[in-house]
């Protein structure tokens, strides 16, 4: 129970908070562009409400696939950090 | 009376207009014109005399830091071969850190506080890894959106999910930045319009709250103006990585 165990611990929760608000916003980002393709759809096709209303779906399908793989490598012990393959996880839990 | 946007407001200095498009040289144009013009400085300066032998300067020593921070960065979410994209990395880090920090001076005016300018930013990383990904693996890339192995009949659902996926990606980065910028220095405002109605009214002494807050919130804002300008060239690199190696 010494202090560094505490300063610890608080780094890693501050993690978790950067964390959580990246994936509230990976999710809004995929409806924002299901929202625009979907009207973009309906322009030019004249189809009024029903590209929107498909788009929003699959943007909101894309939004959770984007939180899902976020949530997969994101979420990384404190212990196993492997810093020989170059992909983004080591450095993408720092924000 | 106080009205914490109002900071954000463009205000053209001097009128041009284009084919009847309005390109009128704003205070945003003007703030951008001086952090790339800083920049340029800025190395010119810290490169001017490099001298094997000799101490370096302060001002090469701050510029080294960055330049192998960037490097660093490039190299570990990248790979080696991300470090051919490095000086493009580089000068948007710059771009986007000078950006956060000239907004800092009081009276100034933060242009990455405009989703258009993220926007634009964001939307030029996700083109070129895009075009460097086409280059690189050229039509095996389009397997970024339907992996091997993947049973065909799902193909329908899959490949525009996995494309909007794609396509999130130029709205989350942009949108990220653009949003802890907006927040942050309308926050200060907010605070500081405390200080001056507490201040003006019968319970003077409780506006020395708010100016505490603001104090710590100022402090807070440079971290933020750091942090976000680091951000966003680490995912920049992240996408690159993508492009570069197929899953």
């Amino acid at each position: 129970m010494s202090k560094s165990d505490n300063k610890k611990k608080s780094l890693i929760s501050q993690k978790s908070v950067g964390l959580g608000w990246r994936l509230g916003l990976e999710f809004v980002s995929g409806v924002i562009v299901g929202l625009g393709l979907g009207y973009g759809f309906d322009r030019l096709f004249n189809t009024n409400p029903w590209g929107i209303l498909v788009f929003i779906l699959l943007g909101a399908a894309a939004g959770f696939l984007n939180v899902y793989r976020l949530a997969k490598d994101g979420f990384v012990k404190p212990h196993d950090d492997n810093d020989n393959e170059p992909t983004g996880h080591k450095t993408s839990r720092k924000e | 009376m106080i009205d914490p946007l109002h900071q954000f407001m463009i205000k053209p200095f001097y009128k041009l207009s284009l084919l009847g498009w309005d390109i009128s040289f704003t205070n945003s144009a003007l703030l951008m014109v001086l952090a790339s013009g800083l920049i340029i400085l800025f190395m010119h300066a810290a490169t001017r005399q490099v001298t094997s032998g000799h101490l370096p300067s302060r001002l090469q020593m701050a510029c080294e830091v960055l330049y192998e921070f960037v490097s660093d960065m490039v190299d570990s979410n990248a790979g080696k071969a991300g470090l051919t994209y490095f000086p493009y990395i580089f000068s948007l880090f710059l771009f986007v850190l000078f950006g956060n920090l000239l907004g800092m001076v009081p009276y100034s005016f933060t242009f990455t506080s405009h989703i258009i300018v993220t926007l634009t930013l964001a939307f030029l990383v996700v083109v070129s890894v895009t075009i460097i990904g086409f280059v690189k693996h050229g039509f095996k890339f389009l397997r970024l959106f339907f992996p091997e192995g993947t049973p065909v009949f799902i193909a329908p659902l899959l490949v525009p999910v996995e494309v909007m996926s794609y396509l999130s990606r130029v709205v989350s980065l942009s949108v990220r930045l653009f949003a802890n910028m907006v927040a942050g220095h309308a926050m200060l405002k907010i605070f500081a319009g405390f200080i001056v109605i507490l201040a003006s009214s019968n319970f003077m002494p409780i506006a020395v709250l708010p100016f505490v807050v603001n104090i710590a919130i100022t402090g807070f804002e440079f971290l933020i103006a750091v942090l976000q300008a680091y951000v966003f060239t680490v995912l920049t690199c992240i996408y690159l990585n993508d492009a570069l190696n197929l899953h």
